[in-house]
């Protein structure tokens, strides 16, 4: 070659720039970001311990309202706990069950979909039951129903979310494999002497890991969700522990007096889902256009 | 000669499922078709889209398994060959180069692909084998880290060939591998496939539909119609002299370029056998 000796690469860069042309993709990784941080150096940003009580300043309002003490920025709830300090704690039950379910759904209901969508016929038809008796079942109750059963912890309701959610990873990615299973470079893998799972995971995987990206946001949200509303049903986090969900379900008696101890943690919880959307839409526009494919 | 391979009489019917309960209809795709392929030869199937030439050519690289009848590879039956030693005895060269190759991963990945299945071979000699048969199938190495959306299909074909060589097979099994490409560019594919020919000391079996492709690069055809060989022989005595009805009917379905003018005799660019540039 004469002259053209630079050398083309993929343009990651090209890729990072794209994303940060996209707002909603920006704003929802930055508050993201922001969450984990805040989660990871709750200690060191929390002005007071998040389960010190004191009954004598019990149900102060936020600073900038009227009796508010600059010591306790967002007030105090009924036992006098600062409720800046359990709100950073907060977040670290948001993200623990967010994540974790969604990892351990992902794992789930990506396997189930790549048997059922490689290999078809009984097998696919297995799978697809599997799937629809999942459907069939209301995930929130059966949730609910089993947390009673075995007793509220964190570990429990992530594994229950967990083992419940997997439903969506299973349907895409089924169908998703479902269409690259009879491209020919599966086909020339085969001829190669590949295994199905080395197929799966070299061949299959690389292209359809956009939507599993897509759908693990998507799912984490729906985890926060589910863990505040497990909480406020007094079924998820156990009672001390600071939780979004919980805190909501703690201040609900004092709704009317003190609207505060409800709209900060719904507001938690809002911004934080709301994040998360953002970041999943972002991600699917993001992995859609690129050249051709 | 050594005879490569072999297929005997093979037939294979597709099943479409009507009913849960009602038997499956049976769709012949190839019907007792045999055909024998000598080292060093091409064979070229030709023949109308839904002929049974695309199944024939799964079949022999086992991506379906025939009813009835035997395919032999190398003497041996080829289901009794193991997924390693199959591979290194019949690669595949497929018809769409925008399929054929993963868009996820880059080319020098693509072309490493059944030399890292295949096992024992250092990450280094991989990649140096890769960059060899990179510059061979005459793609410019900068392009080897990039991405398939970043080359044209005539490129992605090249490096669906050089994937398809890196295990040193013995014989190429290719789907169309021209059909998807343009004119000028089928050219340059034809012209590199007769020269590895020559290089590697191939063997091809070569699907094609199109006559003028076939008789460029094939030493014998045979000639499929509704899933069986209706007629195989030498190319020149196929294209001099067609016997069966159907072989007349597909030859006199090319358009002379001159309306009413007999088809013009094409000198046969590839009796310019000698290496690249050695010789005027």
């Amino acid at each position: 070659m004469t002259g053209l000796d630079t050398t083309v690469t993929a343009n990651r860069f090209l890729r990072v720039r794209r994303g940060l042309r996209h707002a909603g993709f920006v704003l929802g990784a930055a508050v993201l970001l922001l969450t984990i941080a805040v989660a990871l150096l709750a200690p060191l940003l929390a002005p007071h311990d998040p389960l010190a009580q004191n009954l004598s300043i019990r149900l102060l309002p936020p600073a900038w309202m009227e009796g508010g003490r600059p010591d306790h920025l967002l007030g105090t709830d009924h036992l006098g706990r600062d409720y800046l300090s359990r709100l950073i704690y907060g977040s670290r039950i948001s993200l623990i069950v967010g994540f974790s379910t969604m990892l351990i759904s992902g794992v789930i209901g990506s396997t189930l979909g790549f048997i059922g969508g490689y290999f078809g016929g009984r097998v696919d038809s297995f799978v697809t039951y599997i799937i629809n008796c999942r459907l069939s079942m209301p995930g929130l109750l059966v949730a609910l129903a089993v947390i009673s059963l075995v007793g509220g912890s964190l570990f429990t309701m992530i594994m229950v979310l967990g083992l419940l959610f997997w439903d969506r990873y299973a349907v895409v990615v089924r169908t998703a494999t479902q269409q690259i299973r009879n491209a020919d470079f599966v086909s020339a893998a085969r001829v190669a002497g590949a295994s199905a799972p080395w197929i799966i995971w070299n061949e299959i995987r690389p292209n359809v890991l956009h939507h599993i990206l897509v759908i693990a946001t998507l799912e984490m949200a729906m985890a926060i969700l589910s863990e505040a509303s497990l909480s406020f049903l007094g079924l998820g986090i156990p009672a001390p522990t600071p939780s979004w969900g919980l805190m909501i379900a703690e201040g609900r008696q004092h709704l009317f007096a003190k609207p505060f101890l409800v709209w900060i943690p719904g507001i938690a919880i809002f911004i934080l889902v709301l994040a998360t959307n953002l970041l999943g839409d972002g991600l699917r526009d993001l992995s859609q256009p690129e050249g051709r494919r | 000669m050594t005879r490569l391979l072999d297929i005997q009489n093979v037939s294979l019917a597709f099943r479409q499922r009507t009913g849960l309960f009602s038997p499956p209809n049976l769709i012949p795709a190839v019907r007792s078709a045999s055909l024998h392929v000598d080292a060093g030869e091409v064979v070229a199937v030709v023949g109308e889209s839904g002929s049974g030439k695309s199944t024939l050519a799964k079949m022999v690289l086992r991506l379906l398994t025939p009813d009835t009848g035997t395919i032999a590879i190398d003497g041996k039956p080829a289901q009794s060959l193991g997924p390693r030693e199959f591979a290194r005895l019949v690669q595949p060269v497929f018809q769409d180069p925008y399929s054929s190759i993963n868009p996820k991963r880059t080319l020098a990945e693509i072309i490493q692909t059944p030399l890292k299945i295949a096992g024992g071979v250092s990450a280094r000699e991989c990649e140096e084998r890769a960059r060899d048969l990179f510059e061979r199938v005459g793609l410019p190495m900068r392009l080897f880290h990039s991405y398939p959306n970043q080359i044209s299909g005539g490129q992605r074909q090249r490096v669906a060939i050089a994937r398809a060589l890196i295990l040193r097979p013995k014989l190429l099994v290719c789907d169309e591998p021209t059909s998807a490409l343009d004119v000028s560019v089928q050219a340059q594919i034809l012209e590199l496939f007769n020269e590895l020919k020559q290089d590697f000391g191939l063997t091809y079996l070569f699907i094609s539909h199109n006559l003028a492709v076939v008789e460029r690069i094939a030493d014998r055809i045979a000639v499929m119609y509704r899933g069986e060989i209706v007629e195989q022989g030498a190319t020149d005595a196929f294209f001099a002299a067609p016997t069966h009805p159907y072989s007349k009917m597909l030859l006199s379905s090319v358009l002379p370029p001159i309306p009413g003018r007999p088809l013009p005799t094409v000198s046969r660019v590839f009796e310019l056998n000698t290496p690249r540039g050695s010789q005027p």
